[in-house]
Order: C-alpha cells, then sequence, then structure tokens
C-alpha cells in the first residue's frame, strides 16, 4: 500500500523538486497587526501607496452614553486555518490603546492632535473602558456586504481588521456588541488589561496554544468610548497632587476636554512551523514526520560514518592535552553613571 | 496518445485523477458543481496581512475544477456613474486587478499553486495552463485563498467572489473504489497506466 505522504515526501528528498525549499506550508513564525484608516493621515498619506492607512483602528469619538450605551465592537486581528494545518500555535500576542485630545485651534476648525499610550495595565478613564477577545472562530462564510461599508467600517463581521456594526446612525453593534466565536482558551477569552505589552520584546514567545486545525482566530476589542464631560479636570488638583498623577491620569486630566481613546491595535503571533526541520534533519537525522525515509537509496548520515583511525605520525609527539578553561572572575560590577 | 480530444483527455486524467478518469470511462453520473470563496478586503493597505479564505467545507468527493471565474464590486467606486460598470469591465479585462493571490490546496496531496503573490486576473490561467483537462480536487480537499491588495484600490470595501466551476461524478460505489482500484480497472480495460508503485518502497 503506498502511502500519499511517501508521494510527498520524495519532493523533499536528496535532488528532489523541494529540497530545502521554504514553502507557504513551512511559514514559520508571523505576527498579524492591526492596520486601518486614520483621518489624520488623509492628508499627507501614510505610506507611497498614497492611502491614509495607520496602525491600528480609531475608536469613532462619539461617546458609548451617547448611542444607548453601545460598545464598539473592533476585529484587530484574523488569521484563518485549514482543516488540514495541524500544528499551528499562537505564541504570543500584544496590546495596544492610547488616550487622545483633539483641541480645536481657535475658529479655523482644524485640530491639534495629542497622544498618550496607556502604560498602566488596568487603567482607564472613569467613563470608558476596553475588553480583549481572542476568539476561535467557526469556517462560516458570512455575506457582509452592505451599502453602508466604509473603509475599515463592516457589515457584521470582516475577514481584515475593521470596526463591526449592526446598524449605523445610531451606531449598533453586531451580536449584541459580543465578538463571534467561541474563546480560544480560558484566559484569552475575556481579557480587561493590557497584559500582553506592546513593547515586550519577547512577545512572540509569551504563549504556545494549540490552533485547533479548521478554524480562524480573531482577536477582536470591545470599546465603551468615554464621554470627555466626566473626566476629571486638573483645575482642582494641586500642583503635588498633579505630580503623584500617573502619566495616563495627567494626561486625562490637563485634557480633561477632549480626552478619549485614540487609536486601539492588536498582534496575534503564530508559529506554523507545520513541515518541521530540514531537509537534512529529515532525511538523516530519522525524525521525518512522515515516518520512514520514502524513495530510493537510504543515504548515510555523515555524522553515522565512523571517522577514519588518525595514522600516527613518526617523529611527531601527539599534541599535549589542552588544559580546562580558567575560571575567570566576572568584573566587579561598575555604574556607568559614575564613571 | 489517443487522436481523439476527448480520449486525449482521459489519457491525461488518468495520469492526475484515475477514479473520475474511469468515472467518465464509464459513464457515471456527472453532476455539475460550483464553490464560492468570498474575499473582502476592509481597509486600503497595501501589503498588508492576507484575507484568506477556504472553501465552507472540504470538497466531499473527488472533483474536476474546469473554470475558475471571479467577479470584483467596489460599492464606493464611482457610485451612479453611467462608466461605472466600463470601469469594471476594463479593469477585468485587462487582467491587472491590484489583488495578489496566493492560492494552496490541501487534503492529501497538499501543494502550493503559486508561491508568491500572482495578479487574480492572472492567478487562474496557470488552471488552462498545467491542468488544461480540469483541476482534480480529492475528496476532503480544500483551497484556500489569501489574498492582498497588490495597488491601492479606488474605494474599500473591495468585495471579490471567485468561484469554482467543475463536476462531480455522483455515484457512491465510485466515490469507494481506491486510486489504485481505478487504475487497474483501467488497465483491465486496456489502458496504459503507470504504476506509482515502481519509484517507491511499499510499507
Amino acid at each position: 500500500m503506498i502511502k500519499e505522504s511517501q508521494l510527498l515526501s520524495l519532493q523533499r528528498t536528496r535532488d528532489g523538486v523541494a529540497q530545502e525549499l521554504r514553502t507557504p506550508f513551512r511559514g514559520g513564525r508571523y505576527e498579524i497587526v492591526t492596520a486601518g484608516p486614520n483621518p489624520e493621515l488623509s492628508f499627507i498619506g501614510s505610506d507611497p501607496y498614497g492611502t491614509n492607512v495607520g496602525t491600528g483602528l480609531v475608536v469613532p469619538a462619539t461617546p458609548s452614553a451617547a448611542i444607548g450605551g453601545a460598545r464598539y465592537l473592533m476585529l484587530l486581528a484574523r488569521a484563518s486555518f485549514n482543516a488540514s494545518e495541524a500544528g499551528v500555535r499562537l505564541v504570543g500576542m500584544r496590546m495596544y490603546a492610547e488616550i487622545i485630545a483633539r483641541v480645536p485651534i481657535g475658529d479655523t476648525g482644524q485640530t491639534t492632535v495629542y497622544r498618550r499610550e496607556i502604560e498602566s495595565p488596568i487603567w482607564h478613564p472613569p467613563d470608558g473602558d476596553i475588553s480583549w477577545h481572542v476568539m476561535v472562530i467557526n469556517k462560516v462564510q458570512r455575506d457582509t456586504r452592505n451599502p453602508a461599508n466604509a473603509d475599515g467600517f463592516i457589515y457584521q463581521d470582516a475577514l481584515s481588521p475593521a470596526l463591526l456594526y449592526q446598524t449605523t446612525g445610531p451606531y449598533v453593534p453586531p451580536n449584541g456588541g459580543r465578538p463571534w466565536g467561541t474563546p480560544l482558551a480560558a484566559s484569552l477569552g475575556n481579557m480587561h488589561d493590557l497584559r500582553y505589552r506592546t513593547r515586550f520584546d519577547q512577545s512572540e514567545r509569551q504563549l504556545d496554544i494549540i490552533v485547533p486545525a479548521g478554524c480562524d482566530i480573531g482577536l477582536f476589542v470591545s470599546v465603551r468610548q468615554n464621554d470627555p464631560t466626566t473626566n476629571p479636570s486638573a483645575s482642582g488638583l494641586t500642583a503635588n497632587q498633579f505630580a503623584a498623577l500617573s502619566r495616563e491620569d495627567q494626561f486625562l486630566t490637563a485634557f480633561n476636554a477632549y480626552a478619549q481613546y485614540g487609536v486601539i491595535f492588536g498582534a496575534l503571533a503564530f508559529s506554523e512551523n507545520i513541515e518541521y526541520g530540514t531537509t537534512r534533519d529529515r532525511n538523516f537525522g530519522g525524525g521525518a514526520p512522515e515516518g520512514v525515509f520514502a524513495g530510493g537509496s537510504e543515504p548515510v548520515s555523515d555524522m553515522q560514518v565512523p571517522a577514519p583511525e588518525p595514522t600516527p605520525e613518526i617523529g611527531v609527539p601527539p599534541p599535549a592535552p589542552v588544559p580546562p578553561p580558567t575560571e575567570v572572575p566576572a568584573p566587579a560590577p561598575t555604574s556607568k553613571r559614575a564613571a | 496518445m489517443l487522436p481523439d480530444s476527448r480520449d486525449a483527455r482521459i489519457a491525461d486524467l488518468i495520469l492526475t485523477a484515475p477514479r473520475l478518469a474511469y468515472g467518465m470511462i464509464i459513464g457515471v453520473q456527472r453532476a455539475p458543481y460550483t464553490i464560492d470563496i468570498p474575499i473582502q478586503f476592509s481597509s486600503s493597505t497595501v501589503n498588508a496581512p492576507p484575507v484568506v479564505q477556504s472553501f465552507q467545507n472540504n470538497v466531499s468527493l473527488d472533483t474536476l475544477i474546469e473554470r475558475v471565474t471571479y467577479n470584483i464590486d467596489q460599492p464606493n467606486t464611482f457610485p451612479g456613474s453611467p462608466f461605472r460598470s466600463l470601469y469594471f469591465n476594463q479593469m477585468k479585462q485587462s487582467g491587472a486587478t491590484g489583488i495578489g493571490i496566493q492560492m494552496d490546496v490541501y487534503g492529501s496531496p497538499r501543494y502550493s499553486v503559486n508561491l508568491t503573490w500572482t495578479d487574480l486576473g492572472n492567478l487562474f490561467d496557470v488552471l488552462a495552463i498545467t491542468w488544461p483537462n480540469g483541476l482534480p480536487l480529492p475528496k476532503q480537499s480544500n483551497v484556500k485563498l489569501s489574498a492582498i491588495l497588490l495597488q491601492t484600490p479606488i474605494s474599500v470595501p473591495v468585495n471579490v467572489l471567485v468561484t469554482f466551476c467543475g463536476w462531480q461524478c455522483v455515484d457512491s460505489s465510485l466515490d469507494g473504489l481506491s486510486d489504485d482500484d481505478a487504475r487497474e480497472r483501467l488497465r483491465k480495460l486496456g489502458f496504459t497506466v503507470p504504476d506509482p508503485k515502481v519509484l517507491l518502497r511499499s510499507s
């Protein structure tokens, strides 16, 4: 009985058509980051393709309190895996949120934009908050066509980053404001803090969650946009009190008339080494995932070939044994600042 | 090579899809089969992480895809203009849609049709050239399309509907055949059928 996997593995044998070839099935590690339209970039453009795209999605300025308490439901990142794509792992994620102040310039109708990254994981303005949801979505094909669709604003569900809506004017989120799908893992289904930081340099090594094959993985965010009129003012604070505030609170109180949630982005990192190992590992290491080596005569690893005995050279003494390395004491820590 | 074009076609299918070739020869009833893959870009980001879509379900029977068609709609592009349809028509005619597609076939065997982004308007010529007698999809296969924007669209969203047009043999007895069984029966009928066993060491 011939296994089709044997036919496939023929491709990766020595001189096979796919020897050492990187293919989409060996995707390695990659990260999906939110990108969407940002009106701030409309005039200046954001890339050589002439678009107004920026990292993240802009939370609409209309406070949730003004639209019946509706929370904005956004899809930040989405990846799709086929039923045959077993072995994919969610290995990391990142979260970013900021507060923004759009301060009008006199009567010109223009605004100056100031922004502050939210660094404290559980900080939120008095009238707003964010929840994050990593969801497993069945492979369904939802018809998202709608005349009201616009850039980054899509009916019910989207395949790429977008603010999702059920109805517009006033905004109503789809699915009662709840993200589609079921939680990937209990701790990732409903997060209320920025626990996976944007600037963490090991973000792609934080998690190791096996993705169930044949599904989409989506990172949703549900935002209650705050009403700036509920922001506390800095005018009631002494200088010492203001100095004692967190940076986010300083921004919020300093720009209390305008401070709102601005851009939010999230990222999912996946590791997709489905056909793990190199051709050399597979052919010579004996650990080919498909089992035995499939084609032709089985090559012998260089490592398995017994090394020839060194022929003694007459008159030349054998080299002296190398002494073990001397333990070098670590240098005493010195303050660079003191120098 | 058999002279008749239909016979040449069967000779080709014997190599790539012996069960389907056998079904054609013995006259198993065939039924047309179409599968859609809808793709929607929600943002005009060029070279963004791809939008990925597949068949909603794996194909349940061996399927021969004869042709792939597509349509593109940008509802916010030139709304109300009498030349709107001309724009979409010309875009499709030119073959330069600005939409890059990478196509993977999942199942057994599993392979990629193209490793880099090919324009949607040109990709499916690959099928006509490399599978002139149809792209065979064994049962339980699926096709995954990853799509990115290669050019800035005039407006977003961009809705793309890719339709795979083909047929299946609708008979459970043919469904139960293995490829080896089909090859053996074809040999009994007098066809020349290569045997991949000579390449492989049977386990």
